[in-house]
């Protein structure tokens, strides 16, 4: 009896979760490049802050010294195991000073940021946004977000 | 003994840290802009559109003699030759991702008019463009404007568009 029970349960006391994770385009923002996989690329073109115009699902916020972009993305993760949420780190591949990237109302930097410490698994919209200083040289702007995403 | 430690071991499984990975590579390119907008001074007219780059200035229904002008309307008779309307509006020049320290500012109005004058400061205005500064500080600067109606002017409807145009140095 005890050792069929332990049979029974030999490998189900430690479960393996397998995470899915892929970037999707929202409805209401940016059409992104290598939407539905894990990289994807966002692609503002020229922009200027008065006057020109913004990709469709963009919005341009003029401040009093500086403005900034921003649009929606989806972030999809699903699970196989018994992992109730996820946590979402990002960071920025490389340090910006004088530009500000933010996801939802987290500032990134070079170091890992959490931006949801427990978030559950499923279709999820998150706020990007890069602001500009007026100060700043015009030209390109580019850099890469890391998100690690980790179930709890 | 052992089945129940079995049993409990099956009721709280562990989950390893498993994690995925993505990225999201952000470009954008910026290109210098200007910007001009219009707003009611402090103690000017109410402009319409203030705020914007399309303002509109309304008088109304004003004479020489008699009668009321808008509040931060200045009317001054100069019998017998011409009546005027001066009023302040400030006039906000930004700009972002280019390096400039002053902008140059013209104006010009948009139909000639031989009858009536109009100024801006001490800047006659006509179809040709003058210039109002050409050392402009970007910021908010008040204008003082200002409209002469000779006595011998018919009455009626006076309307003119003033075209600005501000040009980083």
């Amino acid at each position: 009896m005890l050792l069929m029970a332990m049979l029974l349960l030999s490998g189900r006391t430690s479960a393996q979760v397998i995470l899915s994770f892929t970037i999707i385009s929202d409805p209401s923002g940016i059409t992104l490049t290598g939407s539905g996989t894990p990289a994807a690329t966002m692609s503002f073109g020229a922009v200027q802050a008065f006057g020109g115009s913004v990709p469709s699902g963009v919005t341009k916020t003029v401040g009093a010294n500086s403005w900034t972009l921003s649009t929606p993305i989806d972030l999809h993760v699903t699970q196989l195991g018994i992992s109730a949420s996820y946590r979402l780190t990002a960071q920025l591949t490389l340090a910006d000073a004088q530009n500000t990237w933010k996801l939802n109302a987290v500032t990134l930097s070079t170091a890992a940021s959490t931006i949801t410490a427990s978030h559950g698994y499923g279709t999820a919209a998150y706020t990007f946004s890069l602001t500009i200083p007026f100060s700043a040289a015009a030209g390109l702007i580019s850099n890469t977000i890391n998100l690690v995403v980790t179930a709890n | 003994m052992g089945l129940v430690l079995a049993i409990a071991a099956l009721a709280a499984p562990s989950t390893s840290a498993t994690s995925a990975t993505g990225t999201v590579a952000v470009t954008a390119t910026t290109v210098a802009s200007i910007s001009l907008t219009f707003v009611t001074d402090g103690a000017g007219i109410t402009l319409g559109g203030t705020g914007t780059a399309a303002a509109t200035i309304a008088f109304g229904s004003v004479q020489a003699y008699g009668g009321s002008v808008p509040a931060g309307v200045t009317k001054v008779v100069t019998a017998p030759t011409n009546w005027s309307l001066s009023t302040p509006f400030d006039v906000d020049v930004q700009l972002a991702n280019q390096t400039s320290s002053n902008y140059t500012l013209t104006a010009a109005i948009a139909s000639a008019d031989a009858t009536n004058t109009w100024s801006l400061g001490a800047t006659n205005l006509t179809t040709t463009p003058a210039t109002l500064t050409s050392t402009g500080a970007y910021g908010s600067t008040p204008y003082t404007f200002k409209l002469t109606i000779p006595f011998s002017a018919a009455a009626g409807a006076i309307s003119n568009t003033i075209n600005f145009v501000a040009t980083a140095n």
